[in-house]
């Protein structure tokens, strides 16, 4: 009998699973985890930091001390996706490198695309390259992770 | 890439999981080299070979397509 648990595919919340792979390795969970924690760390200081610095009357200084922080989680948060790349199992890793590719490219295309067209307000083209790379890199990886959860795989053998 | 990794498995009564464990990778990887969607690195090759005690041009076959390119 395996020890890893198995995640129900199909019925109306079996979509919700799809992310959820029976045989990732720990390492993988934890680092994974890491990885989750810090992002949510950068989001959370992100906004904090926005919304500090649009305060009336913020001096000038510490505008930019508000800023670095955030830059701190981001740099964290980089540091422990590269930790999470280089000990990967090399199949989830084809999978982000995918999906950062497929990530990236949006981004190119997109922000191109921004810059000929005449009269796109400036203050919107970062978060309208940003926002739609985010969206492919995940769509990518929804689709790599459904694709690989629908091979066939062997019954329970042993 | 062909392979004979199912086989040789099933000679062994190999589980996946269990398969998976000893090379360090995920069910899922074992699972698509198997089908043939994913080509192993050459770290892992050497590694199936090794649990394998075989030879990897015994287990690892590049297909008509490759060998032709090679020449």
């Amino acid at each position: 009998m395996s020890e890893h648990p198995r995640y129900g595919r199909t019925g109306p919340l079996g979509w919700l699973n799809v992310l959820k792979w029976e045989g990732m390795r720990k390492i993988d969970r934890q680092n994974e985890k890491r990885v989750n924690a810090f992002a949510f760390l950068w989001a959370l200081c992100l906004i904090g930091a926005a919304l500090l610095v649009a305060w009336p009357g913020l001096p000038n200084w510490l505008g930019w001390a508000l800023a670095i922080v955030p830059a701190i989680f981001g740099v964290l948060t980089m540091r422990a996706y590269l930790k999470l790349l280089r000990e990967m199992d090399e199949l989830l890793r084809q999978m982000q490198f995918e999906a950062m590719a497929v990530g990236f490219g949006t981004g190119l295309i997109i922000g191109n695309m921004l810059v000929i067209i005449d009269g796109f307000p400036r203050d919107f083209i970062a978060p309208a390259i940003v926002a739609p790379m985010a969206i492919a890199y995940s769509i990518r990886i929804v689709l790599g992770a459904r694709q690989l959860a629908q091979q066939p795989v062997e019954a329970e053998d042993e | 890439m062909n392979n004979r990794l199912r086989v040789l498995r099933a000679e062994r009564r190999m589980s996946q999981a269990t398969l998976a464990e000893l090379l360090d990778v995920s069910r899922q990887t074992v699972n698509a080299i198997e089908l043939g969607k994913h080509d192993p690195s050459l770290q892992l090759a050497f590694r199936v070979s090794q649990v394998f005690s075989l030879p990897i041009e015994q287990i690892f076959d590049p297909g008509a397509e490759q060998a032709r390119a090679a020449e």
